[in-house]
């Protein structure tokens, strides 16, 4: 069940919002139970399989967690993240490792016929954030009920944001909040989730089509590719890739806003970010605070000096590539992102020029485009096809690679258009503040629902919504970092 | 309040969009029909009919006679080429007295032409002075194999209650919002360089055998589809011409069916329109073996489509 499809957003969004807020009126446990089991019914949608390994991971995970608490014996942790990563690791990493390892001998079948189940790498995540987090003295879930609603919660169980218990349990912990409070938050919540939707629907499947048909373009015909089609397909995918996870996290956050909840937020216009440094702490912020908080400090992180610093960042990023796929391209986008990001760390900590930021903010955007360009290829032969027509040192290409040739055209505005979006325009959570605050309107403030700049908003939602939801049509399609 | 405004907001945009679609479609798509297969759901007869009855009311009805208007299957709507070289464009330049439209659909069989093309056609409530049919077999005699390879609903009988149908109505009633730009968008408009013969892989199974045919019995089944198709293209048009798609017959052998067979239900078409009086039949059998006239086994390339519009210049009176 996608949140960009008919049923999620008339059948099971509207029932999941309505037992939601009628139950926390009588019981607020309740209401979080039928959320939780709702959410077993959004993940079962996909394959009714996949239960058999979330709930007992669930339940093993709150024991564990009810051990480490109770004993504090660090054997309880180890075997925690020892067991979630034996699980991610047969899931994801078993075919590659075996592969790779056997010198890329025939894998036997039931490897090759094993399943990913779906969000398993974020899931994982967040259960081994939980476990460490008891272990450092975090207070562990008061009940079992609202741990499985913590991994449950739908909006975030699939593509996240890794939400860490400690901050949803947090808000859980508050209990229902005032009628009004969750008015103003379920509003907000709906202008967040309508932006999403359209960025998902109008740019990120837009942009799909070209970059996708030119990757296989490139990886089915022996011809080179055309400069031209190379740039399309890096600049289409690098806003593809951008403008469909953000999606994904901004409807995640808004429902999240629906039923009165904050989750983190996960990206913070990328693309408008001027070194690498900067670009990951504005691309999936929670991934990367993930890796900071649990593998880069508990590794070390500065604190024993410039040598071991400049190992962890390359050990971070190898595992930050690792994590998106089982490939050596994904290892190698990570690899390369860490080289460019210790150079960063280097540079500011060693060299005394500042570059301007109109030399910076390109490069850094640059630098990430050339590496989506790994990162989305199948294998090497493509992505060294593509990156060779970028750079112009691919023969001459004889055909092009959209049968289309009319449709360059559009293509090309559509994708300049979107980059503009991406490299100047504010993104959509201070899009959907900016909205609410009413900051365009005279007045500065919306004061009631009969306020000019209150109608004008909803009138602003109800087209973006229209226009999101009757694109929709039948073609609807998943969400990258579903892949992952 | 706030869900009546998201309600309106929603409905004025609605309106603004729809209005701007229409006006684009009707003047964007005058000779050659929109390729449906736009469509982001399956194909329906249903619509089908509704879009050639939109189609046909806009242009071929208001336009002074004598009219002429092509309905059939890729071969017709001039596949894969933009709509100034294929035959149909280049028929009407040689005829400059008569107003010529294209009313075809790529992938329809001999059941979707009956029932959604030429259903749309009854439903503008069209007079013409000329139909010319394709009588696509190939793609029949799959689909009565019960064979389908097209994202083509098996058509229902037509509806003749459909009636005239106007773009803006059309458009409101199917709220696709950017499901409508790739209808704006003739892909099909792209110039594409010519080429000859390339004789592709096709879908298994999709040139029926000899056997299948005579074991299944699709002969009788695909005359009585013909004379249907004939019988309302007759009510339509004051002369009707029909001619079996052509097709390469050794391609068919190169890429390992039965040519005979082929050859064998192409002949069964011909005849089969033969058997309905006051229908001109054209044979295209001449074309069947001329290699250089041919982009894929069944489509004609850009020298094709030239000596085909003067074969038919030729033996349309």
């Amino acid at each position: 069940m996608l949140f960009n499809s008919y049923f999620f957003l008339f059948v099971f969004l509207p029932t999941a919002l309505a037992a939601f807020h009628l139950l926390r009126r009588e019981s607020w446990p309740r209401a979080l139970a039928a959320v939780s089991v709702l959410s077993l019914i959004f993940y079962a949608s996909w394959d009714p399989r996949y239960l058999a390994l979330l709930v007992p991971s669930l339940l093993i995970n709150y024991w564990l967690g009810e051990q480490i608490a109770r004993t504090r014996r660090r054997l309880w942790l180890v075997a925690g993240i020892v067991a979630n990563l034996a699980v991610i690791g047969w899931f994801k990493y078993s075919l590659f490792f075996y592969v790779n390892l056997t010198g890329g001998a025939e894998a036997p079948d039931f490897l090759r016929d094993i399943a990913l189940p779906l969000g398993i790498s974020f899931i994982t995540f967040q259960k081994i954030a939980y476990l460490v987090d008891i272990w450092r003295g975090y207070p562990k879930a008061s009940s079992f009920g609202r741990f499985a609603f913590f991994v449950l919660f739908f909006p975030q169980l699939i593509a996240g944001p890794i939400v860490l218990f400690r901050n949803l349990d947090r808000q859980v912990g508050r209990g229902p909040r005032p009628a009004a409070r969750y008015r103003a938050m379920a509003y907000f919540g709906l202008i967040l989730f309508a932006i999403g939707l359209f960025k998902k629907v109008i740019f990120a499947d837009g942009l799909g089509y070209f970059a996708d048909t030119i990757f296989a373009f490139a990886s089915e015909q022996p011809s080179p590719l055309h400069p031209a089609d190379a740039w399309l397909a890096a600049l289409s995918y690098s806003l593809q890739l951008y403008f469909d996870f953000s999606a994904y996290s901004d409807m995640a956050i808004g429902i999240g806003f629906m039923f009165g909840f904050r989750l983190p937020t996960n990206f913070n216009s990328p693309y408008q970010a001027s070194t690498m440094i900067d670009f990951w702490r504005r691309w999936h912020m929670t991934l990367s605070a993930f890796f900071r908080e649990y593998v880069y400090i508990p590794l070390g992180g500065n604190r024993r000096g410039a040598a071991w610093q400049a190992v962890f960042v390359i050990v971070v990023f190898l595992l930050t590539g690792l994590w998106h796929g089982a490939g050596w391209t994904f290892v190698a986008w990570g690899g390369i992102h860490g080289l460019l990001v210790l150079t960063n760390h280097l540079w500011t900590r060693w060299s005394t020029i500042r570059l301007p930021h109109l030399l910076t903010w390109p490069a850094t955007v640059l630098a990430a485009v050339f590496l989506w360009v790994i990162f989305r290829s199948p294998n090497w032969a493509v992505a060294t096809k593509v990156l060779t027509a970028m750079t112009f040192s691919a023969p001459e290409a004889a055909t092009r690679a959209l049968n289309d040739t009319l449709a360059y055209g559009p293509a090309w505005a559509m994708t300049i258009a979107i980059g503009v979006m991406a490299l100047l325009l504010p993104n959509s959570r201070r899009l959907a503040r900016h909205v609410r605050r009413g900051r365009w309107l005279p007045g500065r403030t919306v004061a009631a629902p009969a306020h000019p700049a209150f109608v004008v908003q909803a009138l602003i939602a109800g087209a973006i919504l229209y226009f999101a939801i009757a694109s929709i049509g039948t073609m609807q399609s998943k969400f990258i970092y579903f892949n992952f | 309040m706030f869900l009546l405004s998201l309600l309106i907001g929603g409905l004025v945009l609605h309106l603004a969009w729809s209005s701007v679609m229409a006006f684009l479609l009707s003047s964007r798509y005058v000779h050659r029909m929109v390729d449906v297969r736009r469509w982001p759901e399956e194909v329906e007869a249903r619509r089908t009919a509704e879009m050639v009855s939109m189609y046909l009311t806009h242009t071929v009805a208001p336009s002074p006679p004598p009219a002429t208007v092509f309905f059939g299957s890729s071969v017709a709507y001039g596949y894969p080429w933009q709509e100034e070289v294929t035959f149909a464009a280049r028929y009407a330049a040689m005829r400059p007295a008569e107003h010529v439209f294209n009313a075809s659909v790529i992938g329809a069989d001999l059941a979707f032409i009956d029932n959604a093309i030429l259903c749309g056609a009854t439903n503008a409530g069209l007079k013409v002075d000329k139909a010319i049919i394709e009588l696509q077999v190939v793609l029949s005699v799959n689909s009565l194999a019960r064979i389908t390879f097209w994202k083509f609903a098996p058509p229902e009988p037509c509806d003749e209650t459909i009636g005239r149908v106007g773009h803006w109505s059309f458009v409101m009633r199917h709220p696709l919002a950017a499901g409508w730009l790739p209808f704006i968008w003739d892909d099909k408009a792209s110039p594409k360089p010519e080429r000859g013969l390339e004789v592709a892989e096709v879908y298994a199974g999709y040139f029926i055998s000899r056997e299948d045919y005579d074991n299944l019995k699709l002969e009788p089944k695909l005359h009585a589809q013909i004379a249907a198709v004939l019988n309302r293209a007759k009510t339509i048009a004051r002369e009707v011409y029909a001619f079996p798609s052509p097709i390469y017959l050794p391609g068919v052998r190169e890429a390992r069916y039965e040519a005979e067979s082929v050859h064998a239900y192409q002949t069964a078409a011909l005849a089969g329109c033969r058997a309905v009086p006051g229908v001109h039949c054209l044979d295209t059998e001449s074309f069947y073996t001329r290699r250089e006239l041919y982009w894929n086994l069944t489509h004609f390339n850009q020298r094709g489509q030239g000596v085909f519009a003067e074969w038919l210049a030729q033996n349309v009176k």
